[in-house]
């Protein structure tokens, strides 16, 4: 009995791989819990800034603006520029936006993503890698630099499906696919880069072809520190200790838990902080919200509640203004405290 | 004719009308609940209040309420003072769905708003976009959505946002309101501008976004043609009128 326990707790703990994930995050997904990192330590990395979004927009224009495929900046643009972002439109829906430093883009034909096809269909992971890598060597590599130690990797895969029916029929929809999507990023040093960071995204039509990407995608640069880590054991106190729900309850389901470098991405960075050692822990709960509903089918009754928490791994952690556990850890002075826009107050 | 009576027909004449220069928004927000009857959603108000700050700068706010006593102005008549007082909601509260409902959490303990008991489009300004950040209430993998979302519907509504499984809540999502609302601004359709606003490529949320129409072509174009500058121009469908309805969803 005691050993089924300590069992089942491992296993509610562990997350789960995925079937569309790729082999580096299904290998998070089977020994992140067990082995944190993986490193005894790993490098403090500062990330460069960008040029700039303008300059940035100037420079995807100029590559495609010849193309005829479906990633195109063909024709004319309305290019406009606010204090988060530079964006070009063209009258067909087609658009182009760079964020902040121009390290974040972001690019849709929007006419190229209307045709479906049966779910059969849906692109394999191959097929994806195949055509994602070639789409980033061709297109993209001005913009996709690796340095030293750093690979490129395929890491997910998604599909946008499409469905609906008369609504006097009782019969399920039948179900096609819209757009297939494939998720790239980065290792350093076999170290895989988690968050909003480091991602390529391409938006690939169902018969293979590229129109739309996301990149957001910093250079980064060694400062010449390294960081000891956290052992599996103590990584799973600090995560039990600063999750926002108990991960141990027995309602809780971990569905991912993920560790390496962390990088949450332009949006949310601090720029002066450091991209540096973490465990991303998806947790999901229900709880019973209609007792009546749950009486009547244990099935049903439940809301549901999916919390994604950031615990930092390091021995020491660098601040980060932008990330509460990271400065709780840090000692980044404000205790940890997410700086609370005005919340609302009732209806009168 | 009476004040009461002349605001009535007032509000009646406006339903289905133009967001003509400025729309007009109101944010619903639960982080905490009584008595801690559901889990605290981390950030709630970070999403409605980027929302709120976003898509200020060109429309109109009418409201940025939490959710205490909040089924009254969702569920029945008492939608006219609440959810039905603007073209489009963003809310974000935990949410299920079994059976013939979606349900959304409110802050009072053990209350749920149930979709079978709303009713949109049909009163004071019309709500056009009904948009929630909360898990299941778009769910269509049973081929019960319209069974439990077409209640919503039928008094009119054009489209409404969600997730067909699980949204995720932490730090790294705080920006969905904000982001969804910057797209909606620039013209790009909902639908885009929910995939876009309300994922990253990390976090997996599962997205769904719902509309209806006369027909399976109808659906579809208007799906993928509606703006927030454009959707006063497609015609309201009420009732008898829907034919149809549609789905897009983006999951792993």
């Amino acid at each position: 009995m005691f050993r089924t326990t300590i069992l089942s707790a491992a296993l509610l703990m562990a997350g789960a791989a995925q079937a569309n994930d790729f082999p580096i995050r299904a290998s998070l997904a089977a020994n992140a819990r067990t082995q944190g990192v993986g490193r005894p330590d790993l490098p403090l990395l500062r990330v460069n800034a960008g040029a700039g979004a303008d300059r940035r927009v100037d420079a995807l224009m100029r590559k495609f603006e010849h193309s005829g495929e479906a990633v195109t900046t063909f024709g004319d643009a309305r290019v406009q520029t606010d204090k988060l972002k530079t964006f070009a439109t063209w009258a067909d829906g087609r658009r182009l936006v760079a964020f902040g430093d121009g390290t974040k883009v972001s690019f849709r034909n929007p006419e190229e993503l209307n045709d479906a096809a049966p779910a059969s269909e849906r692109l394999s992971n191959e097929q994806l890698e195949a055509i994602g890598r070639a789409f980033i060597q061709q297109q993209l590599s001005d913009f996709i630099k690796l340095g030293p130690g750093e690979q490129l990797v395929p890491f997910s895969t998604r599909v946008e499906v499409g469905g609906g029916n008369d609504v006097r029929s009782t019969e399920r929809p039948l179900e096609q696919v819209m757009a297939n999507a494939i998720v790239f990023t980065r290792t350093v040093d076999g170290v895989p880069v988690i968050g909003g960071g480091s991602k390529v995204a391409l938006i690939v039509t169902n018969d293979g072809r590229v129109a739309g990407f996301d990149f957001d995608w910093a250079e980064y640069q060694p400062t010449g520190k390294r960081v000891k880590m956290l052992g599996a054991v103590q990584i799973d106190q600090r995560v039990k200790a600063m999750a926002s729900v108990k991960l141990d309850s027995p309602e809780v389901t971990v569905k991912r838990y993920e560790c390496g470098l962390f990088d949450p991405g332009l949006r949310r960075r601090d720029p002066q902080a450091a991209v540096q050692g973490a465990c991303v822990v998806q947790s999901v709960e229900k709880r019973i919200a209609d007792p009546v509903a749950h009486a009547r089918n244990p099935a049903d009754g439940h809301v549901t509640n999916a919390t994604v928490d950031v615990i930092p791994v390091g021995e020491t952690v660098v601040a980060d203004s932008h990330w509460p556990q990271a400065m709780a850890l840090g000692g980044g002075g404000a205790g940890g405290q997410r700086v609370m826009p005005a919340s609302p107050g009732p209806r009168p | 004719m009476n004040r009461t009576m002349k605001i009535a027909v007032a509000m009646v004449a406006m339903v289905g009308s133009l967001p003509a220069l400025a729309g007009r928004f109101g944010t619903a927000c639960q982080e905490d609940f009584q008595n801690g009857w559901q889990n605290t959603l981390p950030y709630s108000w970070n999403r409605c209040s980027g929302f709120n700050s976003e898509l200020g700068q060109t429309d109109t706010q009418i409201f940025y309420w939490n959710l205490q006593g909040g089924k009254y102005w969702w569920e029945g008549t008492g939608d006219q003072y609440g959810l039905e007082t603007v073209n489009i909601v963003f809310a974000n509260t935990h949410g299920g769905a079994w059976g013939n409902n979606s349900v959304w959490a409110m802050w009072d303990q053990n209350q749920l708003a149930y979709s079978g008991n709303m009713y949109l489009g049909n009163e004071s300004w019309g709500t056009m976009i009904f948009s929630t950040y909360s898990c299941e209430t778009l769910k269509y993998d049973d081929g019960l959505m319209w069974t439990r979302m077409g209640p919503i519907f039928k008094g009119g509504l054009y489209v409404a946002t969600g997730s067909m499984d699980l949204v995720w809540a932490g730090w790294t999502t705080d920006d969905v309101g904000a982001d969804y609302a910057d797209d909606l601004q620039h013209g790009v359709t909902i639908k885009e501008s929910w995939h876009d606003g309300a994922s990253d490529w990390y976090v997996d949320n599962d997205l769904a976004v719902m509309t209806t129409g006369t027909d399976s072509t109808n659906c579809w174009n208007r799906q993928n043609g509606m703006t927030w500058q454009n959707i006063a121009g497609y015609t309201r469908l009420r009732e008898s009128a829907i034919g149809w309805y549609c789905y897009s969803g983006w999951h792993t």
